[in-house]
């Protein structure tokens, strides 16, 4: 009885480890590929963007992309009011990062308060980014709706397709050591940074194509 | 001799074994239910966007994967701590019993269970709350609730539930 029971346990727990290690190789195979250049064109992969490292980084390159019906200045306008102390977030999922006390309040409007972005300017991850560096992200450069590039290896650009369509690419590079232990930045950060990222770019799309011309300030009909 | 008998069916390793086993289980039984409803939060969110270039179907998988993976290494870290705090929960209810100086009922294993499992809460909330500075704000009440408040209400529920089928199997 006992021995019976003892051996089901263990094929439990046998299959458990069968299917942990046949998902994980399914993420590394055919998932992270793909979370890595997540609507980007094997040219846009292989673009040279503002921010870029002159030399080999040191972890993982993401590159992202996403086709957003609105002009560049409507993409612009939302872009630069990222930043939990700016717009109120960033346009990704706020319930999401609100359980790591971000204290994200997303608003739904262009604020003109929030249309002036210079090098140097902080855009806060939570609350916290006035006191804790590691919460805010530095402006290393702006080119007015054209390119948006932070301290660490991460670069937004917009590329006008026409007049009503933009391309907006985000670039970033993945800093290995940013959890204390770096296997736990694959497995955790990475995973977690696509989820938001992607958020992100379709949060923008949204809200800029649900008024392109900004004929509302952006704000819903 | 009949205290003894029945207490003894219950060994110290065994015990200890069976609250880690249960508090374990909480922590991936936890990480499970997040999954699903940030899974469905997003697919929501992502739903309401009209032509996705990379694909409406491989960005859904894909978001899945991503909410799935880091919060199931987040279960697995999370395991470590609980199968102790389990262990340590099932060796004072054990203990209780033992001091109880009757043969345990299943309303004393449930009263035993609850006390542990209340005060081991207040501990952490205490250790928490106090011994790390963190504070009741509007900014951390979510980060709060989802972290701390949660398991340990799952937690004492849990403990409550499994020293309750402990106290009947004795009883029997």
């Amino acid at each position: 009885m006992q021995a019976s029971r003892w051996r089901s346990r263990r094929r439990f727990w046998l299959a458990i480890a069968a299917l942990a290690v046949a998902l994980g190789g399914m993420y590394a195979l055919v998932i992270r590929p793909y979370h890595l250049r997540w609507g980007a064109t094997d040219q846009e992969l292989a673009l040279a963007l503002p921010g870029d490292s002159p030399v080999p980084a040191d972890g993982p390159i993401s590159t992202r992309a996403i086709t957003i019906h609105a002009p560049a200045a409507t993409v612009w306008a939302w872009l630069i009011q990222t930043g939990q102390n700016r717009g109120g977030g960033w346009h990704s999922y706020d319930w999401l990062e609100n359980l790591f006390a971000a204290d994200m309040h997303e608003g739904d409007r262009i604020e003109e308060r929030w249309q002036h972005l210079q090098v140097d300017d902080q855009l806060f991850f939570a609350a916290g980014g006035a006191t804790t560096p590691a919460m805010a992200a530095t402006v290393a450069g702006v080119v007015p709706e054209r390119a948006l590039w932070l301290g660490d290896g991460w670069a937004f650009v917009l590329r006008p397709i026409d007049e009503s369509s933009t391309r907006l690419i985000v670039r970033y590079t993945l800093h290995p050591d940013v959890l204390v232990y770096p296997p736990l930045s694959y497995a955790i950060f990475e995973p977690a940074h696509f989820v938001m990222e992607s958020g992100m770019l379709l949060g923008i799309k949204r809200r800029a194509e649900r008024d392109p011309l900004l004929r509302n300030g952006g704000a819903e009909r | 001799m009949g205290q003894q008998a029945n207490i003894a069916r219950l060994g110290w390793g065994r015990a200890a074994w069976y609250g880690a086993e249960v508090c374990v289980a909480l922590a991936f039984v936890y990480a499970l239910v997040f999954i699903g409803y940030a899974i469905v939060r997003a697919t929501l969110a992502i739903m309401a966007t009209p032509e996705i270039d990379a694909g409406m179907a491989a960005t859904l998988i894909a978001t899945w994967a991503g909410l799935a993976l880091p919060a199931l290494v987040i279960a697995v870290l999370a395991a470590i701590p609980a199968a102790l705090i389990g262990a340590l929960t099932a060796l004072a209810v054990r203990t209780l019993l033992v001091l109880g100086g009757a043969i345990p009922t299943p309303r004393q294993a449930v009263a035993s269970g609850l006390a542990v499992c209340l005060v081991v809460s207040l501990a952490l909330l205490a250790l928490v709350m106090r011994g790390m500075g963190v504070t009741w704000t509007p900014a951390t009440a979510a980060a709060l609730m989802f972290w701390l408040v949660a398991p340990l209400v799952l937690y004492v529920i849990a403990g409550t539930a499994a020293s309750w089928q402990v106290g009947r199997k004795l009883a029997a």
